[in-house]
């Protein structure tokens, strides 16, 4: 291994506490959600315009950062709605939009995000999740990864509150403390995919084969830096 | 803000966005979003029934002049794909026609020439084939499983436009799996621009190969073999380009020039 563990060390923590930050500022989208989905009696979709605000300032605190933010109900949540999404997505200089995709299960290009990773695993382990990097074409058709968080209430799984984050501006927020290591290294997802890198030899979305690699070690959510020498 | 009407569902994000994609000049703006509106339509993805935003509404979202909206809509009402309705619950729904001529070739066929047809198959080979390529390169185990998925949707189709519906969607797949947003972006095209020409009405022997071919391509893509995957997604587009060819052919009158 050829790393400077050190660096490489510095390089993960730089990384891990701007993850952390970002899971941190949906504590209140998660808070809100948790709020609406607690009340007694029936919960219908207009119930979760309550938690816009906190929505609209995620997207505002992290502009250029969060590419979009929002809660996903479980479905049979909500009363009125099977599935619904409460998704909005940054556009330069003008209001945050309405993401609106196909939630009819009949047609075609339905959604059907409980099969999606960044709902699936958080509402499987009860734990923050990043999923991705991964092609969000239903969105922004943008190259992206999800930070989600499970939301509770009253000990119930009652769906996600989560934000994007295109590779784009990770590598933005990353490169430099990647650069900071003295020689060429990669940072992927816990499946080997490439996020970002300062190699040559790899890009974005590229698949390592990292079984059995030595690497410099890794993120709380699995993210790994590995060196030239370890491809 | 997000619409409270359920019955809107259809419009989605990525289908306005491919619609807004079109890069013609400004003369035939408005027959461009009658074309792929409708061609959203016709392919299900603004439901039958479903209620479009208000004129205004929908100009601001397309980006285009209400006139110009307004133009397209004329254009979609004579072609029976959008009706008005009057009253407090009045606007503008979409209307799927009904599928009539199942056995016959797609009505919009005529409006393509051979040459078009083998310039689309040029197209497409170019997109779906690298597209497969890298799929096979990059996709991760659960990417596998959606595209699986996906090809039991299509062998569970029971039209053949539900089968065009399925198969556009696993392209779009494909090259999500490829990782490249370009190349899923421009599956996205095809599937508004020109959707409900692909899966021609196929039966027995035929429709059991077509569907193998498209369950062999995933199953290559599964087994991380590019250069195979890329193979048979090219083969895959040029079985459909000789099929297009053959009906456009048929569509001519036999005789002397006219």
């Amino acid at each position: 291994m050829s790393v400077e563990t050190s660096t490489g060390e510095q390089a993960l923590r730089q990384i891990n506490s701007a993850v952390e930050k970002l899971f941190a500022s949906l504590g209140p989208v998660a808070a809100g959600f948790g709020r609406v989905a607690g009340i007694s009696g029936q919960v219908v979709r207009e119930d979760l315009i309550d938690v816009r605000g906190a929505i609209s300032d995620v997207l505002a605190v992290h502009a250029g950062i969060v590419a979009g933010c929002g809660v996903i109900p479980s479905p049979g949540l909500l009363a009125d709605a099977p599935y619904w999404m409460e998704w909005f997505w940054a556009v330069p200089d003008r209001e945050p939009e309405a993401l609106r995709v196909n939630l009819e299960p009949l047609a075609p290009d339905f959604f059907d995000y409980t099969t999606a990773d960044w709902f699936v695993t958080p509402e499987r382990t009860r734990q923050p999740h990043i999923a991705g990097p991964y092609v969000d074409y239903v969105c922004t058709n943008e190259y992206a990864t999800t930070l989600a968080v499970p939301v509770e209430a009253r000990g119930e799984f009652v769906g996600i509150a989560a934000l994007d984050v295109t590779v784009s501006a990770w590598e933005r927020r990353i490169l430099p403390a990647l650069r900071s290591v003295g020689e060429p290294v990669t940072l992927t997802n816990a499946s080997g995919r490439v996020i970002a890198s300062t190699s040559a030899l790899v890009s974005p979305g590229q698949r390592l084969d990292l079984d059995g690699t030595a690497n410099a070690g890794s993120t709380a959510f699995g993210w790994r830096l590995v060196g030239d020498s370890g491809l | 803000m997000a619409s409270k009407s359920q019955a809107e569902f259809g419009l989605t994000t990525a289908t306005i966005r491919a619609i807004l994609s079109t890069d013609t000049d400004a003369t035939g703006r408005a027959d461009q979003i009658a074309q792929r509106l409708g061609q959203a339509i016709r392919l299900g993805l603004i439901l039958d029934g479903e209620q479009l935003p208000s004129e205004s509404e929908l100009s601001r979202r397309l980006g285009v002049a209400p006139v110009t909206l307004r133009e397209a809509l004329a254009t979609l009402r004579e072609r029976g794909l959008v009706v008005t309705r009057r009253g407090r619950a009045g606007g503008t729904l979409a209307h799927m026609p009904v599928e009539t001529n199942v056995d016959g070739p797609p009505p919009r066929l005529r409006e393509f020439s051979t040459q078009d047809i083998r310039e689309l198959g040029d197209h497409r080979r170019a997109i779906s084939g690298l597209a497969a390529r890298l799929a096979a390169e990059r996709a991760l185990p659960e990417e596998i499983d959606d595209l699986r998925t996906q090809v039991e949707r299509l062998r569970a189709a029971a039209t053949p436009g539900d089968r065009r519906r399925a198969d556009a969607q696993l392209s779009l797949e494909i090259a999500a799996a490829g990782q490249s947003t370009r190349l899923t972006h421009e599956e996205q095209q095809f599937r508004v621009e020109i959707g409900d020409l692909l899966w021609q009405p196929l039966d027995g022997e035929e429709l059991a190969a077509s569907i193998r071919s498209r369950s062999d391509l995933v199953d290559a893509i599964a087994a991380g073999q590019p250069e195979l995957a890329r193979e048979l997604a090219e083969e895959n587009i040029l079985v459909d380009t000789q099929l297009l060819l053959q009906l456009r052919v048929a569509l001519y009158p036999a005789g002397g020039p006219r």
